[in-house]
Formats: structure tokens, sequence, C-alpha cells
């Protein structure tokens, strides 16, 4: 009960953070011409980045997630 | 995204000042057509690969395999094509695609533009400029089909694949330009402008005798002095927004090496964490195996 309690409580802290982040960034770069600009040039540079440069990192992320999967599937087996 | 104070992708300095066209790794094109002998000579002199780059350049779609006598082949038809092909309708063809040409660019030129064109909505394109197009893709026409049915046949022609990105690419650029520019700023319509013709081009096509008879002998030579000095001028700011140029491709190079080592650093961070979770949750199971006994 206490494990779900927590997932609960940090998945909400983490949302809440990850939007009110993103809703600063957004507010800052509307803030003045000058910095609009800067936020355009950050779209910019952002869409430029090659997801194949961090192919290997991604790969590694995407089986670390699937283990972690894996152990908390077990979790609910073992539960049943 | 198409705010010229910013760099494109793949294209991080822009000039918009000097409308020279972008360099070409292509060779020279042999000719205009192919029916000049020595066009013909210079045709066959081309290796295959040169060869395939050029055809490609018009438009074609070449094998490097193929043999050479077909790729000449093939490039001569492009060639007799453009011949018959009006000239207007390749620049109708350019202003409804919004190519960045001159009006004064030959019909190589405007193939080469036109090769690049994944477009298909045809609303905006007069008949003939459908027609031109559809023949350059090497889609079937007689001339006397109906408007709808020609543009009809050219969307069916589109490969799957570029469709797929087509509508992938539209969605994107909704969804950008809409955080970019915001949900009312849908800035279109703006009518199509050629480029500028180049100056020295123009100058060289008068004479000094043509400029003092129209101008007088002190007047036409002063003009003629003026264009020297200007040209002088022209160089030494072109040489300073080369400059200009080279810095800001410097001040660009640096911040995708920041923008890299960011992301590369965010995602050990989370690389970190799901090891840690990973080892977190496999502690919790072997307690949750051990507890109850």
């Amino acid at each position: 009960m206490w494990r779900w309690m927590l997932s609960v409580i940090v998945t909400i802290y983490v949302t809440v953070y990850t939007v009110r982040t993103l809703w600063q960034y957004q507010r800052w770069f509307r803030s003045s011409p000058r910095f609009t600009v800067m936020g355009h040039y950050a779209v910019v540079l952002l869409l430029r980045a090659r997801v194949r440069k961090f192919g290997g990192e991604l790969l590694k992320i995407l089986l670390l997630s699937l283990i972690l999967a894996g152990v908390v599937g077990l979790h609910w087996v073992l539960d049943v | 995204m198409s705010d010229p104070g910013l760099p494109q992708p793949g294209r991080p300095a822009e000039r918009p000042k000097t409308a020279t066209p972008p360099p070409t790794t292509t060779p020279q094109p042999p000719a205009t057509t192919a029916e000049t002998p020595g066009t013909t000579a210079r045709l066959e002199d081309l290796p295959v690969d040169e060869l395939v780059l050029y055809g490609r350049e018009l438009g074609l779609t070449l094998d490097p395999r193929m043999e050479r006598s077909q790729l000449l082949l093939r490039v001569r038809e492009r060639q007799r094509l453009l011949s018959q092909i009006d000239r207007e309708a390749l620049l109708d063809i350019i202003i409804w695609a919004r190519r960045p040409v001159r009006q004064s660019s030959s019909k190589e030129e405007l193939v080469r533009e036109i090769a690049q064109i994944k477009k298909v909505d045809t609303r905006q394109l007069s008949r003939r400029g459908l027609l031109a197009l559809l023949r350059l893709r090497g889609i079937p026409v007689n001339g006397d089909e109906p408007t709808e049915v020609l543009a009809e046949r050219l969307r069916l022609n589109e490969p799957w694949w570029d469709r797929l990105v087509r509508q992938r690419r539209r969605i994107v650029g909704n969804i950008i330009s809409y955080f970019v520019e915001g949900p009312d700023n849908h800035q279109g319509g703006e009518e199509y402008k050629f480029l500028p013709e180049d100056p020295s081009h123009q100058r060289e096509q008068t004479s000094l005798r043509d400029r003092i008879v129209d101008e007088g002998v002190m007047g036409g030579i002063a003009r003629r002095l003026r264009g020297v000095a200007d040209e002088y001028v022209k160089e030494k700011l072109d040489e300073i927004e080369l400059r200009i140029d080279r810095k800001l491709e410097e001040i660009d190079r640096r911040l995708e090496e920041w923008r890299d080592r960011e992301i590369a650093n965010r995602l050990k961070i989370i690389r970190i964490t799901l090891v840690a979770s990973i080892l977190v949750a496999l502690l919790s199971l072997g307690y949750s195996l051990i507890a109850p006994h």
C-alpha cells in the first residue's frame, strides 16, 4: 500500500513540476521580442538535434525501462 | 519558422542581401539542348557518375548501374523534352512552389529547382504549369484532359513514402507554428518575388560605347568608373559579409556542441536514475520473498 501511495505522490509531483517549468519557460520566451527570437532559435536548435547521435544512450534507457517494468511486474505477480 | 533572422536547419547562415544562387557541386551542364553536335560530344565525354548526377538534377531517376548508352539516351530524351516545354510554364511551376530563382534563369536551372519539388497540391498552379510538371515527372498526358483529372493523376503518382512524410511534416508544422507564431498568426498569400538579377551581369550588357552614346563622353566614362568603384565596394562588402557568416557559423556550431552535451548529460541522469530504481525494485522484491518466511 505504501509503495502505491509513494508512486502516486511522486508521479503527481513530477507532472506538476514539469508542467510548471514548461509554463515558466514559455512565459519567459514571450515576455519580450528579444526573448521571443531566442525562443525561436532554441526551438530550431532543438529540432536540428539528431536522435541517431544519442541512439546508444536511448537504447540503454529503453532496455533499463523494460527491466524495471519486468521487476515491477514480478512484484504484482508475487503479490497475487 | 521562416523568420529571416534565424538560421535554418541545414543552412546555418543565410545571406539575404546577396542574391547569388547557392553553389552546386554539379558538373557544368553540357548545354541546353541536345541537338547541337558540340553538345552531344560534351555529354558523351562526361564520366558515368557525373552523367547520373546531371540527369538527376534534371529530375530523372537514374541508377548508376545502368548502361552508359541507356543513361545518355535518358538524358538526351530529357533535354529534348526541355526544349519542347514552354519556359513560361516552368516559371509558373516555380512561382507555385515558391522556389528562389531569377527570372532570367535558364530552363535547366528552372528544372533543377523543379526536380526538388515534392508538392502535389496544384490548386494554385496554372494548367500549362500542371501539364509541364506532369511531363517532367514522366506521367503520360495527352493535353486534352480536364485539369482535375491531371491533378488527380499527379497526386496518385506520388510515392506512398513521400505522402507519409508530407502528412507527418504537415502535422509537425501545424504544431510548431501554433506554438511559435501563435494560433492566429497564419502568414501566407504573400506575392512571390523572383531573386534580384545580378547587377554585374546587367552592367556587362551595356558597353562603354552605348554608355557614351546615351550619356556623353564624360558621363559615360564617369558612369563606367563609378561602376568599377561600386564593384570594388561590393567585393569588400561581400568579404565582410563572409567573415560575419563564418563567425555566425562558429557560434552556431558551439551552441550545437553545448546542446549535444546537455542532452547527453540529461540522458545519463535518466540512465542512472533507472539503474537506481531497478536496484531498489530488486531489493524490494527480495524483501517481499523473504519477509513471509
